[in-house]
């Protein structure tokens, strides 16, 4: 062969091999029907053990789990599933408000209408609304995330007070927990801190508990945040920061640093999501114990309302291997599947589990969340994902003395009516 | 090394300059082509239809984007998150750049002196430079804490005063980070300078020692001319991080508190990947890569210019 002749195939070898290598390989999924690819978090031995029950009842069946951390599987997730090569079971959000949620998704018809699937009349129609959209349900979840105010028992004793069931005895906590030379309520006030969950708990017995439909109403322009008890909820929160019942230099105090407070005794309490507890307790020495009760906004205990959200759970890839996909979302919700995942720990199950006994921690909270004296996360129905950052800018300008009440629930009100 | 005489006859008989092949400027075409098509593939392609977002109003996840023309530009200057974040994208890019080259310059010379433990300081000097990013800024985010070791060794010797929420406050929190990125980034900026300084000949030095020149007279007047492209590069480098930056923010306050520290580029990710702003976070990366060509060429050009 001439020189001339082997330079211009060599080049194009090169060529080829190397856009071969950067080329996606098509669609996604498992590649064969006894292949399940799902994408679920990094370091999650719940849904490791649900895979393997799953493949040992049903022999031949190969699940590959590839785990992500946050926030990068927000972004993956999204990409992929965008790109056509997504996992057949991937991890889907409730609601809006970030980039792999039901409602964001369902524009694409990236994910499969699981409504036909028996386990969906077990939930009710406020947690159908945020599992997918026009009617169709496309993911689910098998726990629920509540907001409780977690107490360390230890930490009361030695004030001798009880978890507070009005918003004068928070504030009586407050008081004397100062007192003490401790901290009422550990606040991470830093990005990815605690310091957007007590505002919610806040609003779930002034804002949905005299109204359930607040939500429905907001979305048809009736009401906004600026002329509700949002307003109230603000206004009590700046109350307890002026009254010192969070962290010195709450900004500046990070999540982790927050729990280590409450779990080794310096802070009384903290209001965060329930999957923290887990972390807290693992902080703590030994000996310690945690209680929970539902955060009071008002004087009459009846009246508070806990909140409870569907937590993160899964969805099918449309363009993945959705037969086998939908067998295991069935597998996941079955009651050998969730009794799998509550023997792993902290979780409140979605749908009724017989002889269910949530962990000690979440006592304090049971029978409230089985009477459904509970309201949903407000995020869930806020219409797109930039509320919620506006809603985190502006609590964080909140607690820095940057903004006033009015000005941080104009600006909410203003990404809502994007 | 020839004898005489074959000097002699090559002086007379100049070997004839041979030209090149006939194919050999289509050949060189050739090796360059699989290169230049990866790039186009990898890079200029990607850009391109990034850039094409830019002026549509794509959610990342909609299969249709609607064209909307300089809309998502004109949002850019009514958007305040985006002005606080061209200001501290402008800020980082020019104080860190000037601290950073000022203190490598500074490290530089010093270790590039005789004293006993120069290579032992060239290390610890250079090793935070190739720690990541994040791990820094993970690092950096727990010793700047309220009760970190930054503020418990102000109060151990005794200058409680100075004790800050380094990152909990608006107002220092951005400083927090340019000082987090300048101690990362200072080695880098003192090895370059310190290879131009081992290039400058002891004799031009010892040369002007002996007429008089005082060390202030040396530095201007020989290693500063004599480091100019040193100089450049560091410069060049530092601004264009600056610039840039993203990962030390993102770990250390994700841009808080209330958009605080955001930067260009927090501000692109957040908006693209976590809000499902796809088009408008693709204009503020245009405007981005607007800024850097900008600042990059004006530079070049006057340490180009300072160099010739």
């Amino acid at each position: 062969m001439k020189s001339a002749a082997v330079l211009p195939i060599a080049a194009l070898s090169v060529i080829a091999v190397g856009l071969v290598g950067c080329s996606t390989g098509g669609a996604g999924g498992g590649g064969d029907d006894s292949t399940l690819t799902i994408s679920g978090w990094s370091g999650d031995e719940t849904m490791e053990a649900i895979i393997a029950a799953f493949e040992k009842d049903n022999p031949g069946v190969n699940v590959e789990f590839t785990g992500l951390p946050w926030p990068n599987i927000l972004t993956q997730i999204n990409t992929e599933l965008v790109s056509g090569t997504a996992s057949d079971v991937v991890v889907v959000f409730p609601g809006n408000g970030n980039p792999i949620t039901a409602q964001t998704l369902a524009k694409g018809d990236y994910l499969v209408d699981l409504s036909s699937q028996p386990w969906v009349s077990e939930f009710n129609d406020a947690n159908k609304a945020v599992m997918g959209a026009d009617g169709e349900i496309l993911m689910v979840a098998n726990n629920f995330t509540i907001i409780p105010a977690t107490y360390n028992t230890q930490a009361l004793e030695e004030l001798g007070v009880s978890a507070p069931q009005t918003w004068s005895e928070v504030l009586d906590l407050c008081t004397a927990a100062k007192d003490k030379g401790k901290v009422a309520y550990a606040l991470g006030g830093l990005a990815g801190g605690t310091f957007h969950y007590l505002p919610y708990a806040l609003t779930a017995t002034l804002v949905d508990g005299p109204n359930p439909d607040f939500a429905t109403e907001q979305a048809a322009g009736d009401v906004t945040f600026s002329d509700s008890e949002w307003s109230t909820a603000f206004e009590q929160y700046t109350e307890m920061l002026d009254a010192g019942c969070f962290t010195t230099d709450t900004l500046g105090t990070s999540l982790e640093i927050a729990q280590e407070q409450v779990a080794k005794g310096d802070a009384v309490g903290i209001v965060t999501v329930s999957n923290h507890i887990s972390d807290i307790e693992g902080y703590a020495p030994e000996g310690t114990t945690f209680e929970t009760a539902a955060f009071p906004a008002t004087d009459d205990p009846s009246e508070t309302i806990l909140p409870v959200g569907l937590g993160a759970g899964y969805g099918v890839n449309a363009k993945g291997n959705v037969e086998l996909a939908k067998k295991f979302i069935d597998f996941y919700m079955s009651e050998e599947g969730l009794n799998i995942a509550l023997d792993a720990g902290s979780i409140f199950p979605t749908v009724p589990v017989e002889g269910f006994e949530p962990i000690p921690a979440l006592a304090g909270v049971a029978e409230q969340v089985q009477s459904d004296r509970t309201a949903a996360f407000p995020d869930q129905t806020w219409p797109n994902s930039n509320v919620n950052q506006v809603y985190m800018d502006q609590v964080q300008k909140l607690l820095g003395g940057q903004t006033s009440i009015a000005d941080a629930l104009a600006a909410m009100d203003s990404a809502y009516a994007e | 090394m020839g004898t005489p005489a074959l000097r002699e006859s090559a002086t007379l008989f100049p070997k004839k300059r041979r030209r090149p092949h006939r194919g050999y400027a289509s050949s060189v075409w050739w090796f360059v082509l699989p290169a230049a098509v990866l790039y186009v593939f990898a890079v200029v392609v990607p850009s391109a239809q990034g850039s094409f977002f830019a002026f549509t109003d794509w959610d990342g996840v909609s299969p249709n984007p609607s064209p909307v023309g300089f809309e998502q530009f004109t949002k850019i200057l009514s958007d305040p998150n985006a002005v606080i974040a061209i200001r501290n994208t402008l800020l980082v890019a020019i104080v860190v750049m000037v601290v950073q080259n000022i203190l490598g310059l500074l490290i530089a010379l010093g270790v590039n002196s005789r004293i006993k433990s120069r290579n032992v300081l060239r290390v610890l000097i250079f090793a935070p430079v190739v720690i990541t990013s994040i791990a820094v800024g993970f690092l950096w985010k727990n010793l700047l804490a309220p009760d970190g070791a930054v503020n418990q060794g102000l109060e151990a010797i005794g200058l409680g005063a100075l004790r800050q929420n380094w990152l909990g406050d608006p107002d220092v929190a951005i400083w927090a980070i340019m000082i987090v990125m300048i101690w990362q980034f200072v080695g880098y900026s003192m090895v370059i300078f310190l290879a131009g300084l081992q290039g400058i000949p002891d004799e031009v030095l010892e040369a002007a020692s002996i007429d008089g020149a005082g060390s202030i007279r040396r530095f201007w007047d020989i290693v500063r001319p004599m480091l100019a492209p040193a100089i450049t590069i560091n410069l060049m480098l530092s601004l264009i991080s600056g610039l840039k930056v993203f990962d030390q923010v993102w770990v250390m306050t994700q841009g808080g508190p209330g958009g605080a520290t955001n930067t260009i580029s927090t501000l692109i990710y957040s908006n693209a990947f976590q809000l499902g702003r796809f088009g408008y976070g693709a204009a503020l990366a245009v405007v981005l890569t607007i800024f850097v060509a900008i600042a990059s060429a004006i530079q070049y050009r006057l340490l180009a210019r300072q160099e010739s």
